[in-house]
């Protein structure tokens, strides 16, 4: 076995047209999975289009509208029909950064893998089918902001940020949708649905040329450009917006969420951003995961209930650290969250600890290696940060009990700190 | 792939799974317990202490490192709530050996062992500070559940319905009953769990079978007790009048559950005709109900049919603007209607059927779900393979459908009432 792959290999090949096509063969597996992504999230509002060269700005939630609006066909079908006909599971999602078009199945394949490539490639917006869509996302929206978990972190990033669409809810708000227009919706789509920001990756018991001739012979070549979007943001100062926001809603106990913001020095991507990754989550592990000795202090006086939920999400233009719990102490518990960190800042990580936590995520990492859906859906996700999952076993190895140190006096700073709290009030 | 079932001791039952695509192993077990409401509580609260400490790992600290020096493994315990069965479960996930280069399943599967045998005891009974902490947790969690909303609207639902029934017990116990526990008493009530339920070992992946089950036979050998009676749930409760409740909170949208009978579960032979009802009515995009109250009217995001396959219930959940509420109850009747007329055309049933096939032959392909789905044949006692689902499913007719169609009563409508139309009038 080469290095640190567990026995997987993933074939790319760019076609003519600047797509990028990934293959994992996954011998024995009944099911095939594809994804078929664009490098656009709820996060691109302004942009130079690279075909007029103009400097376009778009409405809030624009990227996630366009996801819904993909399934429309032109004979008054929706692309699902397709699908089930073929017996598959399709659906979508919208990030910050990118939407994301997807099926399963057990039959039929490549048909299936043709309609995907074609239906992502043939818009078809109406004044009236985009009206009818508004009252739908309207009720998406509020679903969202009945789950405290969402309020709570949408609070922390506008905490964090001063400027960056991170502020700014996927679905963007009941207001923003109304103003949307099928105009609106073909730039963005000509812009971002092009070939040369796209992303096709397949999964399963399946042959590597197969996929290929197929992917070949449906892909068009509409809107190609060469080179990368210019996205236009504005400047994110490295402070934080505000250093606490709170809500009250009706829920049974308080819960808190700490977020650390990165402290941005240009853009991150590839290696670079991959190995901060791992050491803060290994720094999480370290510090306040299950094991740790703040989890079982405060598990043990009950002033937290579960482990508290730990992660970083990174990307090209941002990156943020969050610590969830719910607590009837709240103060007492970030107290702690402080004190814990600066006493590991003071007397250093752990070698034992760091070893084991290393060993840990190696095996956690080779089972999800048998999540079809999950390996896709973050390759492609990581490949739009330039960054290969398959060298996270190597870069794992290489992670050294220094780097983890580093990043961990680096990062976790109290000027890059804020704290949302959600309060309950009776229903 | 062959599945291997066979009794290993009095009250246990062992199920092998070998399967090789994947890089994971997965052993579990699972206690049935009655749902009732003398046990309930404490059943809840018992794997929580388990997992709390045992003889060789006193503390969870200790357990959490010992779980991450084996690898990362993961260790799951569950209580949950099917048909009117309680079950506690306890699942170890690991990587498979042949990537580790180290042995590990003695270890593993002694660590199982030792957890559900062997707990950290003081004086002979559990330890209290244990028990207390996880009474303070369960309460916490009985307390969390209205922050769920749509999670919340349907437990009333069912509570609204089920009243006088078994099934109508709360999945997690209640705060006056967990009061009365202390570590004696658990502690019973844990002797009377281990030797008098009826128990389901399940192993799966890629491993030495033979080795795996000596390793059972040596480390997780339980006592032999009198095995507690299960009653089977009653399904045919025929509802008096449509009962109607609602509850208002300060939230943005409503969130609907309407309750049914179906009149059958998956102890049947017909119960295949069930699900593929309540698909062709209410699972995806093809369904009448999305295509109808979302798609048509642009009423909702999300609509969905749902079962409770051994209790024979079916339940329709949708997130919806309060002031739509008569105007989507309607248009949902609507569609129970057209079942019950048998408009249901050829597309509807093909697609219906494509859906549940897919999703059966997909469940070969998830760790976990091969596992639920081999457990949960045991527990309908009807031991189907997949593809033996698969032909079921193949035969159904239109006809089959409006024949479910006719024993299907609506029970309850419960409703969660949103505040939004009072924001618009500030």
């Amino acid at each position: 076995m080469n290095n640190n792959y567990f026995g997987e290999k993933v074939y790319h090949k760019k076609l003519p047209n600047n797509m990028n096509v990934f293959f994992m063969p996954k011998e024995g597996f009944t099911k095939k999975y594809a994804v078929f992504a664009t490098n656009f999230g709820s996060n691109d509002l302004e942009f130079i289009s690279p075909h007029t060269g103009e400097q376009v700005r778009v409405n809030e939630g624009i990227a996630h509208f366009l996801e819904h609006k993909m399934f429309e066909q032109k004979d008054g079908t929706d692309a699902f029909a397709k699908f089930a006909e073929i017996g598959a599971n399709a659906n979508a999602f919208t990030n910050f950064d990118m939407t994301a078009y997807l099926f399963s199945t057990t039959e039929n394949f490549y048909e299936g893998l043709e309609h995907l490539i074609s239906y992502v490639q043939e818009p078809y917006f109406t004044q009236e089918n985009v009206e009818k869509e508004k009252g739908i996302i309207a009720q998406e929206i509020k679903m969202y902001q009945d789950s405290p978990d969402w309020i709570l972190f949408f609070n922390t990033l506008r905490a964090m940020y001063v400027e960056h669409n991170n502020r700014i809810d996927i679905a963007g708000t009941v207001e923003s949708i109304t103003e949307i227009t099928p105009e609106e919706l073909y730039t963005c789509y000509n812009t971002f649905y092009s070939p040369s920001n796209m992303a096709l990756f397949v999964i399963g018991d399946l042959k590597w040329e197969e996929v290929v001739s197929v992917v070949e012979k449906t892909v068009k070549d509409d809107n190609r450009f060469d080179g990368v979007i210019h996205r236009l943001e504005k400047e994110e100062p490295n402070r934080v917006m505000q250093k606490e926001i709170k809500q009250s809603f009706p829920i049974s106990i308080p819960m808190f969420m700490i977020g650390f913001k990165e402290h941005m020095n240009g853009e991150q991507k590839g290696e670079v951003l991959m190995k901060k990754m791992i050491t803060t989550e290994i720094i999480l592990d370290l510090l306040f995961r299950k094991g740790s000795i703040l989890n079982e202090e405060l598990y043990n006086e009950s002033l937290i209930f579960s482990p508290m939920d730990c992660e970083y999400n990174g990307s090209r233009d941002y990156g943020y650290t969050l610590i969830s719990a719910e607590s009837r102490q709240v103060n007492l518990v970030l107290e702690k969250i402080t004190q814990c960190l600066e006493k590991f800042k003071r007397e250093g990580l752990d070698k034992q600890d760091f070893e084991r936590a290393k060993k840990s995520r190696i095996g956690k990492y080779i089972r999800s290696l048998d999540s079809m859906e999950g390996i896709a859906n973050s390759y492609v996700a990581y490949q739009f940060q330039g960054i290969d999952l398959m060298e996270y076993g190597n870069l794992l190895f290489e992670i050294s009990l220094e780097d983890c140190q580093k990043r961990l006096e680096e990062h976790f700073k109290e000027n890059m700190k804020v704290v949302s709290l959600i309060e309950p009030i009776e229903g | 792939m062959i599945i291997e079932r066979k009794q290993i001791a009095k009250n246990v039952c062992l199920t092998k799974i070998p399967c090789y695509q994947f890089k994971t192993n997965v052993i579990a077990v699972y206690f049935k317990r009655p749902l009732c409401r003398e046990e309930v509580t404490a059943n809840s609260l018992i794997p929580y202490v388990l997992k709390s400490g045992t003889r060789s790992w006193q503390t969870e600290t200790k357990i959490s490192k010992h779980l991450q020096e084996l690898y990362g493994t993961g260790l799951g315990v569950s209580v949950s709530k099917t048909g009117e069965m309680q079950i506690l479960g306890f699942k170890l996930s690991f990587a498979a050996e042949s990537f580790l280069g180290e042995n590990i399943l003695e270890d593993v599967i002694s660590f199982l062992g030792e957890i559900i045998l062997q707990p950290y005891l003081e004086d002979g009974v559990f330890c209290k500070n244990y028990v207390n902490i996880e009474k303070e947790v369960l309460k916490e969690s009985i307390l969390a559940k209205i922050n769920d909303k749509a999670y919340y609207a349907k437990e009333r639902c069912i509570e609204i319905m089920c009243k006088n029934e078994p099934y109508g017990i709360a999945e997690e116990g209640y705060l006056e009953d967990l009061e009365l526990l202390t570590e004696e008493n658990l502690y019973v009530q844990y002797k009377k769990m281990i030797s008098s339920s009826s128990v389901d070992i399940l192993l799966e992946g890629q491993m030495d079978f033979e080795k795996a089950e000596q390793f059972i036979q040596k480390h997780i050998s339980l006592p032999e007790g009198e095995k507690v009676e299960i009653k089977e749930e009653n399904i045919f409760v025929e509802p008096s009048e449509l009962k109607e409740e609602s509850e208002t909170m300060d939230i943005e949208q409503g969130k609907l559950v309407i309750g049914y009978r179906t009149g059958r579960n998956a102890r049947m032979d017909d119960y295949y005709d069930l699900l593929l009802y309540s698909i062709v009515l209410g699972v995806g995009a093809q369904s009448k109900l999305f295509r109808i109250v979302r798609e048509k009217n642009s009423l909702c995001y999300s609509i969905g049919a749902s079962l409770e396959r051994l209790k024979g219930l079916m339940f329709i959940q949708t997130g919806i603007e309060s002031k739509n509420k008569n105007r989507v109850i309607e248009l949902i009747g609507e569609q129970l209607v057209e079942m019950k007329k048998g408009n249901i055309t050829e597309e509807e049933l093909l697609l219906a059927k494509k859906m549940a096939i897919n999703s059966y032959r997909s469940t070969k392909d998830s760790v976990s779900g091969l596992c639920d789905f081999y457990y949960a044949q045991g527990l309908y006692g009807k031991n189907l393979t997949i593809e033996q689902a698969i032909e079921k499913i193949e035969r159904i007719t239109a006809e089959d459908l409006k024949k479910t169609a006719d024993s299907i009563i609506v029970d309850t409508i419960f409703f969660l009432k949103g505040t939004e139309e009072d924001h618009f009038e500030q």
